[in-house]
C-alpha cells in the first residue's frame, strides 16, 4: 500500500458526481440494454454533483447535512465502496471505513477466526495479523474470543469491531453515522478513541446528524445539501449553517457564497452591503492596540418587508473561537420596520481589550429572538483585524484585562490595555 | 481482474476451507458430512445398476462396473457445476450487505462461491478414486487427465456464473430461471444416459452443449481408461477461457452500477 508523500492530501476528489439511474421496473433496463443505450427510460437521481474536496494529514472533518444530503454517498465514494459517475477520486494511503470492519463478521465464526477473516477480505492481512495480539489484548474479551461472534452481546461486537478498526494503521478513518454505526460507537464513549486517534496524526472523516459532536471533534466541517458541498468551513459557522437550515420546515434554502475569505450564507432576506472598519476618530484602519477602541460599521438591504431585524456581531481569534459576540437583540434595541429594497446600518463601537494575535470578524441578520432560528443572512470573516500587545511585554494571554499588581511593601505597578483602568472615553458622547 | 484474486487468494483458499469446515457446523458428524454425501452415492450407483440392473455402456467390457462409474464421473461433476453456476449467479445478491459497505473486488464474492464448490468436487471425486481402486483394483494412467478436466469445467462455470451473477443484480429471474436451465442442461448432456441411445440427428445437435466435451471426456476417462486427446483439451480449455472472457466483459460493462442497485 502506498503511504504517499507526507504533505499531498490523503483523499483529493476533483469535481465528483454520483448520479443513480432510477428504473420504474426491470424491462425499462433490459429496454436501455437492448437499444444499446439510445433509449433512457430511466429517471436520474443526483446523490452528489459537482463536489471538490481535499483531506489532509491529521484533519478531523465533520460532514453535515439533512438526510438524503448525499453524506453516506460521500463517505462510500470516499472509502472505495463505489465508483463516481463523473470527476475523479484519488486516494493516497489507507482507507478504513468502520462500518467496513463489523460487517465483515461472519457469526457463526470465533471472535479469533473473524480478526482473521476480516483481515484477508479487506487485505488488512499484513497489519492485523502482526498484531494480533495486540488486538485481542485490547478488545478485553479473554476467552470469549474463541465463541462464535453471534453470543455477543452489542457492547462485544463493537468492542471487537473497534479493535480491529484501530489497530488497522488507517490513515484516514472513515465513519458513518447514518447507518447507526457511528451511533453505537458514540454510545459506547468511543469518542475518547476516535479524539486520541485524531490526535495520534489520523486522519477522522465522520458524517452525522449530532452538530454538536461535529462541533466538538472536528477540526473541518463541511456542509452537503441536495449533492451539492455548501461549505467547507470551520465547524463553527458550519454547524451554525446547518442549524439555520434544519429548522425551516420546507427544506433549507441554503445561499452560500465564497468569497475572498468570507463566506456568506442565508435564506435570502437581506442582502449584505458592506462593512467597514476604523478607529476611534473615524479613520479606516485594521490594525489596533490593545485597549484600542474600533468602529465598526455594517450595512445591509433587506429583500423583504422585515419587521426588527436583530444584528449581531461577533469577533473571532484564529483557532476559530469566539471571543465575544453581541446582537441588538440582547441589548433590547429594536430596529424597526424596513419595507423590501431599504437599506439599513449598524455601528457597533468595541474596545479591543483583546490579546496578541489576529481576530476576523463576523455580522449576521436574524430575526428577533435570543437565539434565532431564522437566520437572514450570516458573513462570516468579512474583516480581519490586527491587535498588538503591550509594548514592554508587560502581560500575555487572550484578553487585556486591566489589573493592578502590588508587592510585599506595598509598591505597586498597573498595566492592562493601555487606556488603564478607570472610566474610558469610549462611552463620552 | 485475475489480479485482483490473485491478491485475495488467501482470503479465498481460507474461506473455501471454512466453507468446507462449517457447512455442517453444530451437527454431530460434522465435517465428515463432506465425504459422507459423495460417499453414499457412490455407493448406492454401485449397488443400483451393478447389482439390480445391468447397462451397457459401449467401448467397455464389464457392464458390472462400467455403467455406475458411468453415471458417477457424470453426476459428481455436473453437481459440482451446477451448484458453481447457481451460486455464483446469485453470489452478489446474496453478498450485497458485504458489496455495499466493503471496497472489496466483486469477483471476489463470485470465486470464493466457485472455489468453495470445486473443493467439495475434489472430495467427491477423490471418492470416487478411491472406490475405483477399490472395486477394479486399479486405476488407469489417463486418471491424471481428470483434475485438469474438471478445474476447467470449473471455470467454464466460473465466467458463465460471473455473466449471469452480474446480470442477476438486475434482472433477478435469472437467479430462479438458471435452475430450470439446469434441469433442462442435464438433460441435453450424457449423464444419466449413454449417448448412443440417442437418434442421430438429435445427437448431432446435442454436441453443441458446452457440457458435452467436458462430461465425455471425463466418462472415457474413468469408464475406460480412455485419454483425451489435445483438440479436446484444448476445446475444453477455449470453452473455459471464452466463458471466463465473457464474464469478465460483463463484470466491466456494468460494474459501476451494482453497488448502486444492490
Amino acid at each position: 500500500m502506498t503511504r504517499g508523500d507526507r504533505t499531498s492530501p490523503l483523499v483529493r476528489l476533483h469535481a465528483v458526481s454520483k448520479v443513480y439511474r432510477l428504473y420504474d421496473s426491470p424491462w425499462q433496463r433490459l429496454l436501455t440494454w437492448g437499444s444499446l443505450g439510445r433509449l433512457r427510460p430511466y429517471r436520474e437521481f443526483r446523490a452528489l454533483d459537482d463536489v471538490s474536496l481535499e483531506v489532509a494529514r491529521g484533519e478531523t472533518i465533520g460532514v453535515l447535512g439533512r438526510n438524503g444530503a448525499g453524506k453516506t454517498t460521500l463517505l462510500r465514494l470516499i472509502s472505495g465502496v463505489l465508483a463516481p459517475s463523473g470527476g475523479q477520486v484519488l486516494r493516497q494511503g489507507r482507507v478504513v471505513s468502520l462500518l467496513e470492519l463489523g460487517t465483515g463478521f461472519d457469526p457463526e465464526l470465533s471472535g479469533h477466526a473473524n480478526i482473521e477473516r476480516s483481515a484477508q477480505l479487506l487485505r488488512l492481512d499484513e497489519v492485523l495479523l502482526r498484531r494480533r495480539a495486540e488486538i485481542a489484548e485490547f478488545t478485553e474479551l479473554g476467552d470469549f474470543l474463541d465463541r462464535p461472534v453471534k453470543t455477543y452481546s452489542l457492547g462485544m461486537y463493537v468492542r471487537l469491531a473497534f479493535s480491529l478498526f484501530a489497530f488497522s494503521e488507517a490513515d484516514l478513518f472513515v465513519i458513518d453515522e447514518a447507518l447507526g454505526v457511528g451511533d453505537i460507537f458514540f454510545q459506547q464513549k468511543c469518542t475518547d478513541q476516535i479524539r486520541a486517534m485524531a490526535e495520534s496524526g489520523t486522519s477522522v472523516l465522520f458524517s452525522s446528524h449530532d452538530w454538536s459532536a461535529v462541533q466538538a471533534l472536528c477540526t473541518r466541517a463541511i456542509l452537503l445539501d441536495r449533492g451539492r458541498l455548501l461549505m467547507d468551513e470551520h465547524p463553527t459557522e458550519v454547524t451554525q449553517a446547518y442549524r439555520t437550515g434544519l429548522h425551516e420546515t420546507e427544506g433549507p434554502r441554503f445561499d452560500v457564497r465564497q468569497g475572498s475569505g468570507s463566506t456568506t450564507f442565508g435564506d435570502g432576506a437581506v442582502e449584505f452591503l458592506e462593512a467597514g472598519v476604523a478607529d476611534a476618530a473615524g479613520r479606516p484602519a485594521d490594525a489596533f492596540a490593545a485597549g484600542d477602541t474600533a468602529v465598526i460599521a455594517v450595512r445591509f438591504r433587506a429583500c423583504v418587508d422585515l419587521d426588527d431585524p436583530n444584528i449581531g456581531l461577533q469577533i473571532q481569534s484564529r483557532f476559530g473561537q469566539v471571543v465575544w459576540c453581541t446582537t441588538t437583540c440582547w441589548n433590547n434595541l429594536a430596529l424597526g420596520r424596513y419595507p423590501a429594497g431599504r437599506a439599513f446600518q449598524v455601528r457597533f463601537r468595541v474596545r479591543l481589550n483583546l490579546g496578541r494575535g489576529t481576530y476576523t470578524l463576523t455580522t449576521a441578520v436574524a430575526e428577533n429572538r435570543r437565539q434565532p432560528r431564522q437566520i437572514y443572512i450570516w458573513v462570516k470573516g468579512f474583516s480581519a483585524i490586527q491587535v498588538t500587545g503591550p509594548a514592554d511585554e508587560s502581560y500575555a494571554g487572550d484578553a487585556a484585562l486591566p489589573y493592578s499588581v502590588e508587592a510585599p511593601d506595598g509598591r505597586s505597578a498597573e498595566g492592562g490595555p493601555r487606556t488603564g483602568v478607570g472610566v474610558s472615553p469610549l462611552f463620552a458622547p | 481482474m485475475i489480479r485482483n484474486l490473485w491478491h485475495h487468494r488467501e482470503y479465498l483458499t481460507r474461506n473455501a476451507l471454512r466453507e468446507v469446515r462449517y457447512r455442517y457446523s453444530g451437527s454431530v458428524l460434522g465435517v465428515y458430512w463432506n465425504f459422507l454425501n459423495p460417499l453414499v452415492q457412490i455407493a448406492l450407483y454401485y449397488v443400483v445398476f451393478s447389482r439390480l440392473m445391468w447397462l451397457k455402456v459401449p467401448g467397455t467390457v464389464d457392464p458390472r462396473f462400467a455403467f455406475p462409474l458411468y453415471l458417477c464421473a457424470g453426476v459428481l461433476a455436473w453437481l459440482a457445476f451446477t451448484e458453481t453456476l447457481g451460486r455464483c449467479t446469485t453470489a452478489f445478491v446474496a453478498n450485497a450487505r458485504y458489496l455495499r459497505v466493503l471496497p472489496v473486488p466483486e469477483q471476489v464474492f463470485v470465486a470464493q462461491e466457485a472455489l468453495a464448490s470445486t473443493l467439495g468436487l475434489a472430495i467427491s471425486m477423490s471418492l470416487l478414486a478411491l472406490a475405483t481402486l477399490v472395486v477394479r483394483g486399479g486405476l488407469g494412467l489417463a486418471w491424471v487427465q481428470v483434475p485438469l478436466i474438471l478445474v476447467l469445467f470449473q471455470g467454464f462455470a466460473f465466467g458463465l456464473g460471473l455473466a449471469l451473477g452480474v446480470l442477476n443484480v438486475f434482472i433477478r429471474d435469472l437467479g430462479q430461471m438458471i435452475h430450470l436451465v439446469l434441469m433442462v442442461w442435464f438433460w441435453a448432456t450424457p449423464i444419466a444416459y449413454v449417448e448412443t441411445m440417442l437418434p442421430g440427428r438429435v445427437r448431432q445437435l446435442l454436441t453443441w452443449n458446452p457440457a458435452w466435451v467436458y462430461i465425455t471426456s471425463l466418462q472415457r476417462i474413468v469408464v475406460a481408461d480412455e485419454w483425451a486427446t489435445p483438440a479436446t483439451l484444448g476445446l475444453c480449455l477455449a470453452l473455459a477461457l471464452g466463458a471466463c472472457t465473457g464474464g469478465y466483459l460483463v463484470l466491466r460493462g456494468l460494474r459501476h452500477e451494482i453497488r448502486d442497485v444492490l
